[in-house]
């Protein structure tokens, strides 16, 4: 049991001697904690004292700046400004009825009082029970209301300007579904957000906070805020902030974070303006060879910076935009659900060409004459005269709908729906947006989960519809990115609008890669006959959307005109991609109700890629 | 110091008792004070722990030393038992506690730090330790490592760096030097000192100053210095690539409890001001403004030093802070005068636990060390700590009168 050494803690000299060491070191130490009260006791107690008789400190938090939203270009387009907002201190007023009265004095060039009466008043009553917190009687003031009070600030105790950073987006309504917008912040969310802190150490909303909602602000909310500061400052007898006391702990904000977003707001804008905000529908541009959204328009349109007005004015814009029948609301481009009609027609032909069972060069067994006689029906061809035989190229340039009714009869649906899903369909795209839908693809299988309940049964019948893009659903978004598979021919890439992010230094701090989402396989003859299809449809005379055409660029599209339960029109659809060669746009838009894709929803697309391609003034 | 003879030794050591009782009555009149008029019946609380407390110490004090000689790892290995519960099974609770019948509740580290002490204590009286024989310190490292762990990843930082006090007062009691605990901590301050290179810098010339000046032996030099780099740098590392985003908060927020906004900042100001505004002789008990309003949150338990420096002044807390010196040296006394090797590291180890508390608590309530949570021993409120100082008191008492040949 005894080792070498182990006679030390028998020696009582030792042990007395490292015993008293021990003592010294603590008495050293409790000797520096009284130097220190000594310091705070005497040198600082009348400091103190007067601090404490006063309790003239205030705990303040100093809101972090929110991060910027730019675009590819590094264009602003969402930044701050500064708000002011009169607010009544509860605990520094002194005379209610006096102040209400000098508040309703102030009137302004026309003659009303600048305060409403009611207001203020209705504060000055609250101010009674809710003692620790301002009370805000006049929101986002403009800067003359806040210099007047300023000025006045010694006649009116307890009345002071705060002064507040809100959202604002330059472009107005541009862009105005991604990006989202800002509001405060609700009682429930502020509990989850403690809730949290208590695990992640993030910090918790309070109450008076702004939040981003929808879109973009939504979506990296937490990046855009940043983490507030803390400091503390003396008051003055009026409740108004003298200076920060330098001697206690203070935390800096940390600015939120920046994002380079990969739109390009000349394109959107000009996207917006050719889509009327009485036509409701979508527009998505992206970029095939990374994913990257270029243009992300809905119609209706909608202004975030109504969200960051006064009350009184911010009420009345809601509720304009939440009571309109046309949903503005809704970002149509990733939760529209539009049937895909004809558009549909570029996967049944991948289908067919993979199969093995169609030959491109050969025609269906019936010739069109405007319709297909199937089972005790007749469906019929959009054209009435008829198509006859027609190959493939010929089937898709004319969208020739019985040359698909036979496809699809042929091919099946599991057949159509695999190569559906290596586009992207039936699936959220997981673009970096909540709300986004996935879309419907339909089989056997589905239909039946879908629509069992309802007494209705799987036909081979509505593999006709089904074959024509009648019955499936698609996103505008997924509609895109479809043309970018089309046109790229490889792979499938995840549609994203974050570029990068950046610090508020400006240094880069996370860069978006892009990311594969599928490979599509198919064949370089595939990838041919596909692509001199959806060129066809561009520039041969007998194509539907000659009107998409741009000088010295090739084009390739497919239109469609979709069915739908909302009204006689059909939506009108165009998905288009360019240039073939080398793919640097892919485009789609969804008109609802408008008519046919050729004469609708070509000619924008057609407008946008002329833009894009240089040949369309800019402004 | 004098060898007292073996009567008085039997005898209980009144002083020592005498100051504990002081020290009770002054919290107990300060618990009053600063919950005056508040819900909660805090101060008859207050009176009936120190009651649990007393028997407690009693019983400690009845049960023959041999059976906690006997008894000390298996103690041991029982408590981390505890410890591993409320990790597996409250990692996402704010509790570190265990519920158990009649309303009492266990809280495993304090078990812990109780058989860490008896168990530490019996493995060096029979083990020398030594820096130029590495082995020797396998053995208490292994020891320490396993509740320091558990109890930091509770989490319960302030408790595991009690265990971190209390370990490197009887290590150094059984012989290691300032200097050998100083090589043996330094990769731990390499861990922290990395992320700021002028401080690690300054460290590692202070390291190498000391090596240079006792004549390190050269291979304990090169590994010691080796350790230090690998330590910094794989602190970097995993800071930087494997703990994610919030992970890193956590750990910052922990350290710093000023980075969250509203709760401790605030605190620190008002316990400022309130021991400030005492001024020399105080306010009068029972006459602190800052308190009595409220102002000062956690005032009863973690702040309750500075209720007392706000009504009795800065001669207040000299008297506090000497008394908890004569309380020290009383415990010292103990390990200085006993033939038993046991006993005088248990008094060493309870010295540092207790000194500890008391200047980490104290120098929170004057702004100098992050708000940590810690409670003032034998005067804030509350049972868990109160007991398992006195379980500790106790069983050192015990020793003094009957573990003399053990």
């Amino acid at each position: 049991m005894a080792a070498p050494r182990s006679n030390l803690l028998d020696d009582s000299h030792y042990r007395a001697s490292a015993a008293r060491w021990l003592l010294l070191f603590v008495s050293l130490m409790a000797a520096l904690l009284a130097l220190r009260l000594f310091y705070l006791q005497i040198i600082k107690g009348s400091y103190h004292e007067m601090l404490s008789a006063q309790n003239s400190l205030r705990l303040q938090v100093v809101k972090a700046a929110r991060g910027m939203i730019y675009d590819r270009h590094g264009v602003v387009i969402a930044r701050n400004r500064p708000s002011y907002q009169i607010a009544l201190l509860p605990t520094e007023l002194k005379n209610r009825q006096e102040i209400l009265e000098k508040l309703l004095r102030f009137r302004d060039s026309t003659g009303h009082s600048i305060f409403d009466s009611e207001v203020v008043a209705w504060s000055l009553e609250r101010s009674r029970w809710r003692k620790f917190q301002p009370l805000v009687i006049f929101e986002d003031a403009p800067f003359e209301v806040a210099s007047l009070i300023e000025e006045h600030q010694t006649d009116l105790p307890g009345v002071v300007t705060l002064l507040e950073s809100r959202r604002t987006y330059p472009f107005g309504a541009a862009a105005g579904h991604t990006l989202g917008y800002m509001d405060e912040v609700r009682e429930g969310e502020i509990e989850d957000s403690k809730t949290r802190a208590a695990v992640d150490g993030s910090t918790p909303y309070q109450r008076g906070d702004r939040i981003g909602r929808k879109g973009l602000e939504r979506k990296y909310e937490n990046y855009f805020r940043g983490k507030d500061g803390i400091r503390y400052v003396k008051v003055n007898a009026f409740g108004k902030e003298m200076e920060a006391v330098s001697d206690m702990p203070h935390l800096r904000p940390e600015a939120g974070k920046s994002i380079r977003t990969t739109l390009d707001m000349g394109l959107q804008c000009y996207a917006e303006s050719l889509l009327s905000d009485s036509l409701k529908g979508a527009l998505v541009a992206l970029d095939p060879r990374n994913g990257e959204i270029l243009v992300m328009a809905s119609s209706p349109r909608m202004d975030g910076n109504i969200f960051s007005l006064n009350r009184d004015r911010r009420a009345r814009a809601w509720a304009k935009l939440a009571l309109d029948p046309s949903l503005p609301l809704n970002n149509r481009s990733i939760s529209g659900s539009y049937e895909p009609g004809s558009t549909f027609k570029g996967i049944v032909s991948i289908a067919a060409l993979q199969s093995g069972k169609i030959r491109a060069e050969n025609h269906m067994s019936r010739a069109c004459n405007g319709g297909y006689a199937f089972g005790n029906r007749v469906w019929k061809c959009w054209d009435p005269r008829g198509h006859g035989f027609l190959d493939l190229v010929g089937a898709f340039t004319q969208s020739c709908d019985v040359y698909y009714y036979q496809a699809g009869l042929v091919l099946g649906m599991d057949r159509i729906n695999r190569v559906a899903r290596e586009f992207g369909l039936g699936r959220k795209t997981g673009i970096d947006l909540d709300d986004e839908r996935s879309g419907l693809l339909v089989d056997s299988a589905s239909y039946a989960e879908r629509f069992g309940q309802r007494g209705w049964n799987w036909s081979r019948g509505l593999i006709l519809n089904l074959s024509i893009g009648q019955g499936e659903i698609a996103t505008p978004l997924q509609l895109a990115n479809y043309a970018a598979g089309l046109a790229n021919g490889k792979v499938l890439y995840r549609p994203h609008l974050m570029r990068e992010m950046r610090s508020v230094e400006g240094s880069v701090e996370m860069q978006v890669k892009p990311e594969i989402l599928n490979v599509i396989r198919m064949t370089p003859q595939e990838h041919a006959i596909i692509l001199q299809a959806m060129e066809q449809v561009v520039i041969s005379p007998n194509g539907t959307a000659g009107r998409a055409r741009v000088p010295g660029v090739r084009v390739g599209g497919k239109t469609g005109s979709a069915e739908n339960p909302q009204g006689d029109k059909t939506h009108a659809l165009f998905i288009c991609a360019a240039p073939l060669d080398n793919p640097t746009i892919a485009v789609a838009v969804v008109l609802e109700n408008a008519g046919h894709g050729g004469s609708f929803a070509a000619p924008i697309a057609g407008a946008l890629l002329r833009r894009f391609f240089g040949h369309e003034p800019h402004g | 110091m004098s060898r007292t003879d073996s009567s008085e030794r039997r005898r209980l050591d009144w002083p020592l008792l005498g100051i504990v009782a002081v020290l009770l009555g002054i919290g107990v009149m300060v618990v009053y004070s600063a919950t005056k008029g508040e819900a909660g019946h805090h101060w008859q609380k207050q009176i009936l722990f120190a009651g649990m407390s007393l028997v407690a110490m009693t019983a400690m004090y009845l049960i023959p030393p041999r059976y906690f000689y006997a008894g000390a790892y298996p103690l041991y290995i029982a408590s981390l038992f505890p410890l591993l519960y409320i990790i597996l099974f409250k990692a996402n609770s704010v509790e570190r506690w265990i519920a158990l019948p009649g309303g009492f509740n266990l809280q495993p580290s304090e078990f812990a730090k109780v058989a860490l002490l008896l168990a530490m204590a019996r493995l060096l009286s029979f083990q020398p330790v030594s820096l130029s024989q590495p082995k020797t310190l396998l053995a208490p490292a292994i020891l320490f490592i396993v509740p320091f762990a558990l109890v930091l990843k509770e989490p319960n930082l302030s408790t595991a760096l009690s265990f971190v006090a209390m370990t490197g007062m009887m290590l150094f009691f059984s012989g290691l030097s300032v200097r050998d605990l100083f090589f043996l901590v330094s990769p731990v301050l390499s861990v922290v000192l990395t992320f700021n290179h002028t401080a690690w810098a300054v460290m590692f010339l202070v390291l190498i100053a000391v090596m240079w000046w006792t004549r390190t032996h050269l291979r304990t030099m090169v590994s010691l210095i080796l350790v230090n780099i690998a330590a910094g740098y794989a602190a970097i590392f995993v800071w930087n690539k494997v703990l994610y985003a919030h992970q890193r908060d956590r750990i910052l927020t922990f350290m710093d409890p000023l980075r969250d906004p509203q709760g401790a900042g605030y605190q620190v100001l008002q316990s400022k001001v309130a021991l400030g505004s005492g001024k020399l002789l105080g306010k009068g008990y029972l006459h602190g403004t800052q308190t009595n309003l409220s102002f000062l949150p956690e005032e009863h338990t973690d702040f309750i030093f500075s209720v007392l420096g706000e009504q009795f002044g800065f001669l207040g807390c000299i008297t506090v802070l000497a008394l908890y010196l004569f309380l020290l040296h009383r415990i010292l006394r103990i390990a200085a005068d006993t033939r038993s090797r046991f006993t005088a590291l248990m008094a060493v180890g309870l010295t540092g636990i207790l000194s500890f508390h008391v200047l980490v608590n104290i120098s929170m309530t004057v702004g100098v060390m992050p708000v940590t949570g810690l409670p003032l021993p034998f005067m804030s409120y509350g049972g868990s700590f109160l007991i398992s100082c006195f379980i500790m008191l106790g069983i050192v008492l015990n020793f003094r009168s009957h573990g003399e040949y053990l």
